[in-house]
């Protein structure tokens, strides 16, 4: 009899076994309703209604409602919304928001619930822009960020450093094409910084600059016009390279389909970074309500984790639909684009996603544009910036 | 600046004055060049008069310049906007104006009108649950109209009693509105949201439904439609009221047989104004509705913004669309806005 019971104990345990590994790292009898809010856009969504099926597959039981929402409009729904005790269980949404959220306690820590076999396939840097204050505040779900795009008709070959990007592009520079048309707008140029070995800030928000390599970033991007035109935030760079009269420029990996329909796809190359530039790599977060409760609760985190499972980021990252650049690893990628993209952000500096970051869009685009502009003397615009940083960062911890 | 607006508006309108106003422009057209005939001899000569004929003349040049920049500026965006709907190309980066684009068509308004919204979907992975632009101007209409009655009703009834009664706090309610009147719809949207969702109809909060849309946008139009109705009632002599009392009428009947046919006018701007909020707003609505059966024409145009690109061509149909109800609502009404607004505007 006692052999009986044990036998079927272990037909059960090994059952259950089986069924949660089939059902990815949740039972596959959870159920419950999960509420997803996002602001994709129409390819995005046929990616995403592949990622609800395949999910849905595996958990029956679970019902999914998705709501479109402008991303201009979704961040101040989302917190009037949950901020009342309402709104969705899951929300997509730019990393930046993240911070803010979990300090209002609108969005939940889930570091008891993800296990650290997921979090261990997680790009490292992707996984750094959920983790904050000691809380993982969400799960990164795909990469994006500032990159080198290359008409390869103009200039046919990538460059390993600047100084070979400079000849490259000065080479290719007749009448009314330029080998290259330069962005230096401080979201764009900020990535640098870390490239020369330098450092924007301290973990803790407090602008470092200075003493870290500011001199030589500044020194880099004043080099910029040697290599052709260059721009502060206007799309001129993108236009004329839309118009194939551009050989590189730097640019969003969301402007990538465009740049692609616009000079072909087989023209268009994205570079590793040329020594010692770089550029900042992001992430698009999803991330729990702190409103899920209960079984709507559990049926929001399995999706989550079924967000980042290798079928999932394999359907997102399918270049017809979606195209998003997997926050995961082992996920195999055909597109030659999305490829290189990959291998450009393996050069790429993280883009710190703390409250603090506010502090520094204007103070270092005017810095930068004084010296660009101006003429103004480097350390001087730099010291300035430092000032006025500082105290902007005082200004939104005293608003916390 | 304002009154001259409202001027234009009459000049152009079909009524007595208008025509009026058009028969003295021509007038002063006339006399004109007979004046810039005579001028002209004066213009070459070195004389005081030649002198004085150079000045007005100069002047006159600079100010017809000035005013010519201000009329492009105001028709430039228009133009662009027919011109990129009218684009099959789509770009999303518009940057020069061609006004017949290379193979014009009508395909974003084909679209617009006919294609559902794959944004707006009840379910995404069902078709037929995505709004289209009938269901999108239904609603619209439901919205606009519903907000118009709020105001038009609400309005007149709280003007009326602004206007003839004397009450404590009167005069502190009027500069309460001025107060509501200069706050942006955003700074009620966290008040509105938490008061509205407290209100549950049928298991849903009042919230999430057409009327309580219309409630939220009521609160922002009633401030001006009772600053306006009660500016208007000023003008009507009291003793037409007092005589309909002798006859033995009482104040509700006095109010909706004499005061309120009198007010055409100033409740035909109350109407239009409404209906225009009504119409085009989008940020109370993206806030407070969840489901996309209920969401609106101006919602739609809105969802057309991406983060990264927009469909210029669609978007500008789309906007082109939105706007024949309101200049349609305008047309039927200009009789009694124009002057509405120039008597409710200027007695306060």
């Amino acid at each position: 009899m006692k052999r009986k019971i044990f036998v079927l104990v272990s037909i059960l345990v090994v059952a259950t076994m089986l069924l949660t590994a089939c059902g990815g790292r949740r039972a596959a009898n959870v159920s419950g309703t999960v509420t997803l809010w996002h602001a994709w856009k129409e390819n995005e969504i046929a990616s995403l209604n592949d990622v609800i099926a395949a999910f849905q597959a595996q958990y029956p039981n679970v019902q999914v409602d998705v709501l479109y929402v402008p991303f201009d409009d979704l961040r101040g729904k989302f917190e009037t919304s949950v901020a009342t005790g309402e709104g969705p269980t899951v929300l997509i949404g730019a990393a930046d928001w993240g911070p803010a959220f979990y300090d209002a306690a609108l969005i939940a820590d889930i570091s008891d619930d993800i296990d650290q076999d997921l979090l261990d396939t997680i790009n490292p840097a992707a996984l750094g822009a959920v983790q904050y204050n000691g809380a993982l505040i969400g799960l990164p779900q795909t990469l994006k960020g500032v990159v080198m795009f290359r008409n390869r008709n103009i200039v046919p070959n990538p460059a390993a450093t600047f100084d070979e990007l400079v000849a490259n592009a000065q080479a290719a520079t007749r009448g009314d094409v330029y080998g290259a048309y330069l962005e230096y707008g401080f979201f764009f140029a900020a990535g640098h910084l870390n490239g020369v070995g330098g450092a924007l800030m301290t973990p803790e928000g407090d602008p470092a600059f200075i003493e870290n390599g500011g001199a030589d970033w500044v020194a880099l991007i004043q080099r910029f016009p040697e290599a052709g035109p260059v721009t502060n935030y206007t799309d001129d760079d993108v236009n004329l390279f839309k118009a194939g009269q551009v050989g590189i420029i730097i640019d969003g990996t969301w402007n990538t389909a465009t740049l692609a329909e616009a000079i072909g796809p087989d023209n268009l190359a994205i570079d590793p970074w040329p020594a010692p530039l770089s550029g900042y790599v992001q992430t698009e977060n999803i991330y729990l309500s702190a409103n899920a409760t209960g079984a709507d609760r559990e049926a929001s985190l399995a999706f989550i984790e079924f967000f980042l499972s290798p079928e999932a980021q394999a359907l997102l990252a399918d270049p017809t639909k979606a195209a998003h650049i997997p926050a995961i690893s082992g996920v195999e990628i055909s597109d030659r684009l999305m490829q290189e993209t990959v291998a450009a952000f393996a050069g790429g500096a993280p883009f710190p996603v703390i409250p603090e970051m506010g502090a520094y869009w204007d103070p270092m685009n005017n810095m930068l544009k004084l010296v660009m502009d101006e003429g103004v003397n480097p350390a001087t615009a730099l010291q300035d910036a430092f000032n006025s940083v500082t105290a902007k960062v005082a200004e939104i911890r005293g608003g916390q | 600046m304002l009154s001259n607006f409202f001027s234009f508006l009459e000049f152009l309108s079909s009524t007595p004055a208008g025509r009026a106003r058009r028969a003295a422009f021509a007038h002063r057209i006339q006399v004109g060049f007979s004046l810039f005939g005579q001028n002209l001899l004066h213009f070459f000569r070195p004389t005081e008069r030649g002198s004085k004929v150079r000045k007005a003349f100069f002047r006159q040049l600079g100010l017809q310049l000035f005013l010519l920049t201000i009329a492009l500026i105001v028709l430039f965006p228009i133009l662009w906007i027919f011109s990129m709907a009218l684009d099959p190309r789509n770009i999303d980066k518009p940057l020069d104006l061609t006004l017949i684009p290379p193979g014009a068509s009508l395909a974003a308004f084909r679209k617009v009108l006919i294609e559902p919204f794959p944004l707006l979907c009840s379910n995404p992975t069902d078709l037929s649950t995505c709004m289209t632009f009938s269901r999108l101007l239904i609603n619209s209409l439901i919205v606009a109209l519903g907000t118009s009655v709020f105001a038009v009703v609400l309005g007149a009834s709280a003007a009326y009693a602004f206007s003839r009664f004397n009450f404590i706090g009167r005069q502190a309610g009027m500069i309460g509105f001025i107060v509501l009147l200069m706050l942006p719809s955003t700074a009620t949207l966290a008040p509105l949201y938490v008061l509205l969702s407290q209100i549950r109809i049928g298991g849903e909060a009042l919230r999430q439904t057409l009327p309580g849309l219309m409630i939220a946008y009521a609160s922002g139009t009633l401030p001006f439609a009772i600053w306006n109705l009660k500016g208007y009632f000023d003008t009507v002599p009291k003793e037409l009221e007092e005589a309909a009392i002798i006859d033995g009428a009482s104040v509700t009947q006095t109010f909706l047989r004499i005061i309120l046919p009198l007010s055409v006018p100033a409740l035909a701007v109350t109407v239009l104004f409404s209906f225009m909020s009504g119409w085009t707003e989008f940020v109370l609505a993206w806030t407070f509705l969840d489901n996309p059966s209920r969401f609106t024409l101006a919602m739609a145009l809105r969802s057309m913004q991406g983060q990264f690109a927009t469909p210029w061509s669609e978007f500008s149909a789309m906007s082109i669309l939105m706007s024949i109800p309101i200049i349609l609502l305008f047309f039927a009404m200009q009789r009694y806005i124009v002057s509405g607004l120039t008597v409710g505007g200027v007695k306060g």
